[in-house]
């Protein structure tokens, strides 16, 4: 089940498969099997490729190394041409998670793909967010404020 | 991969004991991209001359590149541009920004250049020192490509070898190198380093022996923006410096903020061409 409750400051609180994430109040959510939930920008905007989220959650099973090498494996074997670009510590306060920057070439475009790979509390939680190459800045402070946000549910 | 193998023991040393995962095995696995137009230099020259589709086209000199652009379908059979020669030469011969970038390293050298419109891009490369096109047998051939912005600034970063690296500052006071010392190790083939500098730092002594080491000058030429790192190996990035006494400072450099410093020159220089 997924439970959204839109606040007065413009983005949107999602509680989906353990974890609790914020988006962007008008950014679109879009059906995904298994215990993902993925939100897309608003369609209509002259962005080469349609912006998305997905958060992905499980049961915790491995280290933090071994979900890194998880991520960096999925990134070199993605099924387009791609291309590794970072794979780095990432917290706020510790980094002890990691984030994941790939690109890949598909349809004409450049896609840029930042994977966090974060364990809150007993959770896996993979937040991949993906644009255009030529967005990736303009989306950097969305992109981080998603995964900042992103916190396993406690209740 | 094994549970043994995913771990970098010297990272996780360095990292107070963090379980640090392996990197450097992803490098090798990424060559540069090649699936554009694999044409030769002279073929390259050739086709700047060939601008014109009318008469003066037709009459033109033929000369010992036509074939092959005739066969690569740049050229038709009497030497004018085909519509795809056409859309080549129009941004290479009138192009809103142009953006370089230079390697050298190991006594190779190689230049990359991207031709960009208000909409599309041309990329042209010529074969590289730091991925897997290598052999006498290529050095003539450049790997052309007509595609969209994104897709060509894509193609710089995977051109210039970035790759994921654990990113450490240096020991206090220990950033700093004779310039000759650094020269020399990026003169030096990748598998014969000269001796490691004394006093040198962790990620200077982790990366001495971890692969060719790279001088990488990328920039626009037209706004005069530009950025100059070291690519050491398969183990660092370095942005080079002046320090003191005729010294080279060497700053560790993250790579996803070499890849935001690529697209914010693009993003700058795009800018300053728009206003001027």
């Amino acid at each position: 089940m997924v439970i959204e409750a839109l606040r007065s400051d413009g983005w949107r609180t999602v509680r989906a498969h353990g974890v609790r994430f914020d988006v962007p109040g008008d950014w679109e959510r879009i059906e995904t099997p298994g215990p993902s939930t993925a939100f897309a920008e608003p369609e209509g905007t002259q962005n080469e490729f349609r912006a998305n989220v997905v958060v992905l959650s499980r049961p915790v099973d491995q280290s933090i190394a071994e979900f890194g090498v998880s991520a960096l494996q999925q990134a070199v074997e993605f099924l387009a041409p791609s291309h590794v670009v970072s794979h780095e510590p990432w917290g706020v306060e510790e980094p002890q998670d990691r984030i994941t920057e790939f690109l890949y070439w598909d349809g004409g475009v450049c896609v840029d793909v930042q994977r966090w790979s974060l364990i809150r509390a007993h959770r896996a939680v993979e937040v991949t967010f993906s644009s255009s190459l030529l967005d990736r800045l303009g989306f950097e402070s969305i992109s981080n404020w998603i995964a900042t946000s992103t916190e396993a549910e406690t209740t | 991969m094994t549970p043994e193998e995913h771990l970098d023991p010297a990272v996780t040393t360095r990292s107070g004991g963090l379980e640090s995962e392996s990197l450097r095995w992803i490098d090798a696995t990424q060559p540069y991209p090649a699936s554009g137009l694999r044409m030769s230099a002279r073929a390259w020259d050739r086709l700047a001359e060939a601008e014109g589709s009318g008469f003066l086209a037709r009459i033109r000199k033929r000369t010992a590149a036509d074939p092959e652009l005739v066969g690569l379908g740049v050229l038709d059979t009497v030497g004018a541009p085909t519509e795809h020669g056409r859309e080549i030469l129009a941004i290479r011969s009138r192009p809103k920004l142009f953006l370089t970038a230079t390697a050298d390293g190991g006594g190779r050298s190689a230049t990359w250049g991207a031709y960009f419109s208000r909409t599309r891009a041309l990329v042209c490369a010529e074969p590289q020192n730091v991925s897997a096109i290598s052999g006498s047998e290529h050095d003539e051939v450049l790997d052309v490509r007509l595609c969209s912005t994104s897709e060509a600034l894509g193609l710089m970063a995977a051109w210039i070898g970035l790759h994921p690296v654990w990113t450490f500052s240096h020991e206090p006071h220990h950033g700093e190198y004779g310039v000759d010392e650094i020269e020399r190790r990026i003169a030096a083939e990748g598998s014969v380093p000269p001796p490691l500098p004394a006093g040198a730092s962790w990620p200077v002594s982790n990366a001495w022996d971890a692969g060719q080491w790279t001088r990488i000058d990328y920039g626009v030429p037209r706004t005069g923006l530009q950025t100059k790192l070291i690519r050491a190996g398969d183990a660092a990035w370095f942005a080079p410096g002046p320090g003191r006494n005729d010294t080279v400072f060497l700053e560790p450099y993250a790579p996803s903020d070499i890849l935001r410093d690529i697209l914010a020159l693009f993003q700058d220089s795009m800018a300053t061409v728009s206003r001027n």
